[in-house]
Order: C-alpha cells, then structure tokens, then sequence
C-alpha cells in the first residue's frame, strides 16, 4: 500500500493512462452471453441487429464495460481507491472489432483528507471511430 | 399519430413501473464460480477476485466482486422485469428494441463473494429527444445494491433508448 500511495502522489494532469488493445473474439463473447444469460436478441441475432440497422450483432454494452473496468484496475492496482465510472456508448462494437482503450488523467482535486482524480477515456475501432468514451473517479482517503 | 405515440410511451413506463413495484427487494448471493468463469474469458488475473489469502494481503475482507461484473448483476434483473413484461410488453411496435447507451456507476464499498445482498431497482420517467435518426425516448433504471442493513454497496444507472 505505501508503495502504491508513492505512485499514487506521482499522479500528474494530463498523464497519460497506459493504452491497451484487445480484439472482441466471437467465441469469447459467445461464452459470456452465455454466461451472464443474455436474452436481448440484438446481442444474439445478427438477423434482429440488422433490422434495427446493425451491420451485425452488437456487443453488449456490459461486457465493454468489464473490459475497461479491468483496464483501470490493472493501472490502478487498487480497486479500493475506484469510485465512479459514466461510460457512454457512442457506437457499436461488432464481434471481431479490435478496439483502443486511451486515456488520461483530467484532473486531480487535492484536499486536506482525500485526493480526488478524475480521468478521461475514450476508446476507438479501426483507430477512427470513438466507440466509448467517459470518466473515472479515483478517490483516495490521507488515512489509507 | 403523435399523441397514440405518447400514450403507448406511458402505458410502457407504467406497465415497468407496476412490475418494478412486484418485484420488490431481490436476494442475491454472489456466485464464486461464475466469477472465476468470468475473470478466466476476459484474462483477468487479479487474484482479489478469486483468492481470499490475496484479497486478505490487499486489505479486503475476503475475494471481492470485479467492479466490471456489477453491470451483468444489474442486468439480469433489469432483463427479469423485461420477462415479466412478457411478449405485450413490445407489442405495439412503435417501441422497436432497447438499447442501452450509457451507464454512471458508483461503487461505495467492495462488494464481498458469496455475502447475502439486496437489490432495488427504481425506474426515471421517459424522456423524449431528438437525434439525427429522429426521435427517440430515453428511460433510466436506478439499480442499487444493498446489504442487509440497507447500507448501499453500489449503484448502478442504466440508461436505455428506445428508437421509435
């Protein structure tokens, strides 16, 4: 934890988040739909996406969700200090896509009992098209 | 057509609301397995999720939920009520489909594996708007996750549209 509070006070505005890619394997996601037993055939049915104007299934919101979560957390190393997350899906993210996660931190708000930091993130496909973007809140007590 | 499109818009928001009012305060129990499952398909790791020992050294109570899973708890719930609901639910076919466009999550506490909890689930009103593609109605689930004391361990604000 000391060795984390060090880094943590290393913090700068505008440093930068370490940017990670990951492809959204087909059989991967597959498996999580079965898992988390998704019923919305907008997930499930290329037939059903297309016809609300999908050029295929559409990656379920919650599961880009699970990946930037772990994204932060892997920077972080401390799950205790994160907060907040608004996550806003701008456009979709087909099976097979390969998307970017960026991001860096916006603000950093020191007090005399807590710092607050807030990032901004966005994550792209095909490097052009904004998929997702938000913010995060870390937050950090002087007593841990 | 306009004012039909706006009573099938709040017979909807009513008929969510009523079975939001049955479904009332759920139990749940964190299922250690389906995490493991989980953590294995997206390769995380980190041991805080699937060893006690670990999530002990980093000063947890025991191994934890991953904040990236608690949106598939909400869901399931949300997608509960959409059952519930049943075929009638979309029946008009002015509301075509939900699509979930954003989320603002907050976590108060670590969530605890295999530890009894409480969801409640309240619904915003219908809000209408405009976009390129014309307009279209957004609705928020407010999905809380609570202990048995009611002490809040995270929430969850799960913004759907519906295209009409």
């Amino acid at each position: 934890m000391k060795e984390f509070n060090s880094k943590i006070n290393d913090f700068v505005i505008g440093q930068v988040i370490p940017s990670s890619k990951v492809k959204i394997d087909k059989k991967t996601y597959k498996n999580y739909n079965r898992l988390i037993g998704e019923i919305n055939p907008i997930h499930l049915s290329k037939k059903y996406a297309q016809n609300l104007g999908f050029d295929d299934i559409v990656v379920a919101g919650n599961f880009l969700f699970s990946i930037v979560n772990k994204w932060i957390v892997d920077w972080i190393k401390d799950v205790k200090i994160f907060k907040k997350i608004s996550i806003k899906f701008e456009n979709p993210v087909y099976p097979d896509d390969e998307i970017t996660f960026l991001g860096k931190i916006s603000n950093i708000d020191n007090s005399e009992n807590e710092k607050i930091i807030i990032c901004n993130f966005k994550v792209k496909k095909s490097n052009t098209i904004e998929v997702m973007n938000g913010t995060i809140e870390l937050k950090i007590n002087s007593n841990d | 057509m306009k004012n039909d499109v706006e009573i099938i818009i709040r017979d909807f928001h009513k008929t969510l609301l009523n079975i939001i009012d049955d479904f009332g305060l759920k139990e749940i129990i964190i299922n250690e397995n389906e995490i493991a499952e989980f953590c294995n398909l997206i390769n995380d790791n980190n041991l805080i999720y699937l060893d006690d020992g670990s999530a002990n050294e980093a000063g947890l109570e025991g191994k934890i939920l991953p904040p990236g899973y608690f949106m598939n708890l909400t869901t399931k719930f949300i997608y509960e009520i959409f059952i519930k609901g049943g075929p009638d639910l979309f029946a008009s076919k002015i509301i075509k489909g939900l699509i979930h466009t954003n989320s603002d999550v907050e976590f108060f506490k670590p969530i605890l594996m295999n530890k009894k909890y409480k969801i409640k689930i309240e619904l915003s009103n219908p809000l209408k708007k405009e976009g390129a593609k014309g307009t279209y109605y957004s609705i928020i689930f407010q999905i809380s996750l609570l202990d048995n004391e009611f002490n809040v361990y995270a929430v969850d604000n799960h913004d759907f549209f519906f295209p009409i």
